[in-house]
């Protein structure tokens, strides 16, 4: 495993990092009009919005008009907090599938991304990049064997919900 | 009864487009309904603007319905309504993910319908698999809905194996053993949301073709999980298209025959999975045919011709000849039993109208309007 993995975990606040649950509230709190001049930041407003940065938080939606950076999709703002932000456990909910490569290039960047699943990682599947993730902070030795342990956790979780 | 005036009066959610015209037409069946899907695609986006413009003389997109719809993306909206106060009339609230965090036990709790926009697992167990859509806004003038993800309920031929999320030995288990012998290999999962980690632990060859039996009406999230897996693993699956086994036995000519009735409401409970064991249990209580969620009446299984005032000799019409288990039986009785008076349409018909016809009178179909917008 690199220096940057999805770190998967079970709980919304791990190793005390507080949780990312409100995007939009947490993004508009410690945005900086710098982050914009990251070359994967461009890369995830332009693929995932289908928007382009024009100088820091001057952005252009897909249409090419005038945006604001608060108008970005909740995934966006995850994927940029969770850049430039790793101090933070992020929930898996507000990333849809189309976010997953900008997941995989933060961590191949170097940046260790606390993931809460709150939604099903099978959502990796069909091509889950194993030696990018771990568990709890260990290293996952097949995507079947991880998502054997997410069963038996969700399974607790289930049966909370029909107590 | 109450049970068939909320199936037969169903709460519809319209969108409409720039022109006012109906564009989709969403049933809302049960107390929760999601729209989900990709990030970037106007999810948002459309509850900002549909309430924004909908009061505007030029653009005129939004959502009506015969009931009040409160559109909210955030959390001081609701408090400043005071949605969940008693006074408050019964509505459709179109929430943001955020908004049903914050709000997560007074809207679990609520008497309005909710439609949730979101991707979390705890909220995909509320709702009907068959009831999940997804939506793109890329801008006004260009919207659409759609059912996510599309799946298979169409029955035919033999299958090289057999899924139930009930546990071995338990009553759908043993309902479809007993029932539908010819069934094998039959695998009881231990809950719905292990089926998919069942799939993998059976050693299944790609193009397998695979029939799953879950309570649809409170599946979401698991429903997702197999798609992903089976899509994964190259299988070809399907799924029996019935609410839960609880409704299809609330339905079946068995139970109409005893000619109890319930008034419970749908929207005090989570799913209406949990509303039909509720509902069996107050319909069969102290008949012959008392039936828990774990433990049903063995009346359902066996054959009997004359043991009790409602007692019917075939265990396969009178538990499955409604509108819940008409489609299964169909295929089930014509696949295994070529040898038996094939189940067609007309006979179908016929026993819908003679043999159990308040069985049919409960669930509307799904349906989505659609017309380009």
């Amino acid at each position: 495993m690199g220096k940057g993995y999805i770190n998967f975990v079970f709980t919304p606040v791990y190793n005390n990092k507080p949780s990312f649950d409100f995007p939009s509230v947490i993004f508009q709190k410690y945005k900086e009009p710098e982050w914009f001049d990251d070359d994967l930041v461009k890369d995830i407003v332009a693929g995932v919005d289908r928007g382009k940065v024009l100088f820091q938080e001057a952005l252009a939606d897909r249409f090419g008009k005038g945006m604001s950076s608060e108008m970005l999709s909740t995934g966006s703002k995850s994927l940029i907090c969770m850049r430039m932000l790793p101090t933070h456990t992020y929930c898996l909910s507000y990333v849809g599938e189309n976010c997953i490569p900008f997941m995989y290039k933060i961590a191949e960047a170097g940046t260790v991304i606390d993931v809460f699943c709150d939604s099903s990682p099978y959502m990796f599947y069909p091509d889950p990049i194993v030696n990018l993730m771990s568990c709890n902070g260990e290293p996952i030795v097949s995507f079947e064997e991880f998502l054997d342990m997410y069963d038996d956790w969700w399974a607790g979780e289930v049966g909370k919900f029909y107590e | 009864m109450r049970l068939v005036s909320f199936m037969s009066n169903i709460v519809y959610l319209e969108l409409i487009s720039n022109n006012e015209e109906t564009v989709f037409r969403i049933p809302l069946r049960s107390h929760f309904t999601m729209i989900t899907g990709d990030s970037g695609v106007g999810k948002t986006y459309f509850i900002k603007i549909s309430g924004k413009y909908l009061v505007s003389r030029d653009v005129k997109i939004g959502m009506r319905s015969s009931l009040p719809i409160i559109t909210s993306i955030s959390s001081l909206a609701v408090t400043a309504y005071s949605l969940f106060g008693e006074d408050y009339p019964k509505s459709i609230l179109v929430l943001d993910e955020e908004v049903v965090k914050s709000y997560s036990k007074e809207i679990e709790k609520c008497k309005h319908f909710v439609v949730i926009i979101s991707r979390s697992d705890y909220l995909r167990e509320y709702c009907d698999a068959r009831n999940t859509f997804t939506l793109l806004c890329e801008s006004i003038e260009n919207v659409s809905v759609r059912h996510f993800p599309t799946f298979n309920t169409k029955l035919s031929g033999d299958y090289t194996c057999y899924f139930t999320e009930s546990r071995v030995g338990c009553s759908e288990y043993k309902f479809i053993e007993k029932v539908m012998p010819e069934l094998t290999p039959l695998v009881g999962c231990n809950g719905r949301d292990n089926i998919a980690r069942q799939i993998r632990k059976v050693n299944l060859q790609q193009g397998s073709r695979i029939l799953i039996f879950m309570d649809l009406s409170a599946s979401m999230g698991a429903l997702f999980k197999i798609m992903k897996q089976c899509y994964n693993l190259k299988l070809d699956v399907s799924f029996v298209n019935y609410t839960s086994f609880e409704a299809l036995l609330c339905n079946s000519k068995l139970v109409k025959s005893l000619g109890t009735e319930c008034t419970l409401d749908f929207n005090k409970y989570k799913t209406l999975e949990l509303f039909y064991e509720a509902v069996i249990y107050k319909l069969t209580k102290g008949t012959r045919l008392e039936s828990l969620h774990k433990e049903f009446s063995s009346c359902f299984i066996e054959n009997c011709k004359s043991c009790c005032e409602v007692a019917q000799s075939s265990s396969y019409l009178k538990s499955m000849c409604s509108s819940e288990g008409i489609e299964l039986l169909k295929w089930y009785w014509n696949t295994f039993h070529p040898e038996w008076v094939p189940l067609t349409d007309e006979l179908i018909s016929l026993l819908r109208k003679h043999y159990n016809p308040k069985g049919f009178e409960g669930l509307p179909e799904f349906e989505v309007i659609e017309k380009n917008c």
